[in-house]
């Protein structure tokens, strides 16, 4: 295994385990945001058959509904982000600089073709010919 | 003081379609019947793997479709050939003889005394495409082989071996001394001036100076080239070095490569097969394969391998 292969995290999990944290406690931060605590408000007019209490709560519900709302996306968010991860965990690693992967076959040796060099003087005698096969 | 001032002892003699030389520098006493004993091999050698006669061992074994018994230079020479089709990834193919036929290359023609033009033929030469691997099979024990189905041709790689067993004639009785049969030779010792023979690359496009001139020592040198074996069929050019894998002449780019090595016989098939490989590859497959060798390409430019260069004592601009 490579020093680049060794280094990346094994599983998707350790991957994925900090970043639903945060996404969750971003959540959390999103809800309390938009949703902030309900202020104790004066009650103008008591409405006949209902006390004060039923109707915080029943704000208190309906918050509570649109955390809960806010939190499914940002699940689904997280589903799909675990999927994309997985998918680039699967690709092939590229060697890292300097370590290469086994050359294809057909692969020749780098070519030793040479220019001779250029005469200086006429021809020099020769004892034997070759040529005429 | 008289070995010292001995003349160099020279013959020549023509053999398998060509001049022959021998040289041998401060011949001893042996000498002469040396030299006379190579004379008789190159006679024996031609014999036996001539292709220009029918009736010789080599076209007997041709024609035979089946075992055939063959004297000891044609066994020798058919076995070289089968070992260098394998080591040549199947370039090297002496099966090419039935494409030499088709071009008009069916008898010895008069290349040396001027261009070669047979008439135009009704209908273009047979191309066959070689598929299947060259397989002969050899009887050691009884001297046989089965060649067939298709004849073979041992121009080139007999020509090689006979200069590689005249080198083996010669080394008993001279330490300083070349053989040259057109194209092929070996050249043992530091040659007349101490410093290596002198040999001379030919221009292949056909001028008068050489191309490069080497300092060889102790090796072998052997050239492939359409200088000299080239003719006309009709309006169209020919020459002997055939492409198995077209069936036709070899139009790689090349006019010339030249392959200088240990063995006369290995110099030869490997500057053939260069030669086959063409221009683009040349370079490539001489490093991959380690050949010392220098090409002239159609356009007249010199090419070699680093490891030529020491040998390189004059080349042309």
């Amino acid at each position: 295994m490579t020093e680049r292969a060794r280094s990346r995290p094994s599983t998707v999990a350790a991957v994925v385990a900090p970043g639903a944290a945060a996404l969750l406690s971003a959540a959390t931060a999103f809800a309390l945001h938009h949703n902030p605590a309900p202020k104790a408000q004066p009650v103008q007019a008591a409405v006949p058959g209902t006390r004060t209490d039923d109707v915080a709560a029943a704000r208190l519900r309906q918050q509570a509904k649109t955390a809960d709302a806010e939190l499914t996306r940002l699940r689904a968010q997280l589903a799909k982000l675990n999927s994309e991860l997985a998918k680039a965990d699967a690709a092939p690693v590229a060697p890292p600089r300097g370590e290469s992967a086994a050359p294809p076959e057909d692969v020749v040796p780098a070519a030793l073709e040479q220019v001779a060099p250029p005469a200086s003087a006429p021809a020099p005698p020769v004892d034997a010919s070759t040529g005429a096969s | 003081m008289t070995a010292l001032l001995a003349r160099p002892l020279v013959r020549r003699f023509a053999t398998m379609g060509t001049t022959a030389r021998v040289r041998v520098e401060r011949p001893g006493p042996g000498a002469e019947r040396a030299v006379d004993a190579v004379e008789e091999l190159f006679g024996a050698v031609d014999a036996q793997c001539t292709r220009f006669d029918p009736a010789s061992p080599l076209m007997r074994a041709n024609a035979a479709g089946g075992w055939h018994q063959v004297p000891q230079w044609c066994y020798a020479a058919l076995e070289e050939a089968a070992a260098a089709h394998v080591r040549t990834r199947r370039l090297f193919d002496p099966r090419v003889l039935t494409e030499l036929v088709e071009l008009g290359y069916d008898t010895s023609l008069p290349f040396a005394t001027g261009p070669v033009s047979l008439p135009s033929r009704q209908s273009r030469p047979v191309r066959t495409v070689r598929v299947l691997p060259w397989q002969p099979r050899f009887d050691a024990a009884a001297q046989a082989v089965a060649v067939g189905p298709a004849a073979v041709d041992l121009g080139g790689i007999a020509k090689g071996l006979a200069v590689r067993w005249a080198v083996d004639l010669l080394r008993d009785s001279a330490d300083t001394f070349f053989v040259d049969a057109g194209g092929d030779g070996y050249f043992a010792g530091a040659g007349p001036t101490g410093r290596g023979w002198s040999v001379g690359v030919e221009d292949p496009l056909g001028g008068t100076d050489p191309v490069a001139v080497l300092a060889v020592r102790d090796q072998a040198c052997a050239t492939s080239s359409t200088r000299l074996r080239q003719w006309r069929v009709g309006d169209r050019p020919a020459h002997h070095l055939i492409d198995p894998r077209t069936g036709g002449p070899s139009a790689g780019g090349l006019a010339s490569v030249t392959v200088v090595g240990p063995d006369p016989a290995a110099a030869e098939v490997w500057s053939k097969t260069l030669f086959l490989h063409g221009a683009d590859r040349i370079s490539s497959v001489a490093a991959t394969e380690g050949i010392t060798a220098l090409w002239v390409r159609d356009d007249g430019a010199l090419g070699i391998t680093g490891d030529i260069k020491p040998m390189l004592v004059w080349s042309r601009s």
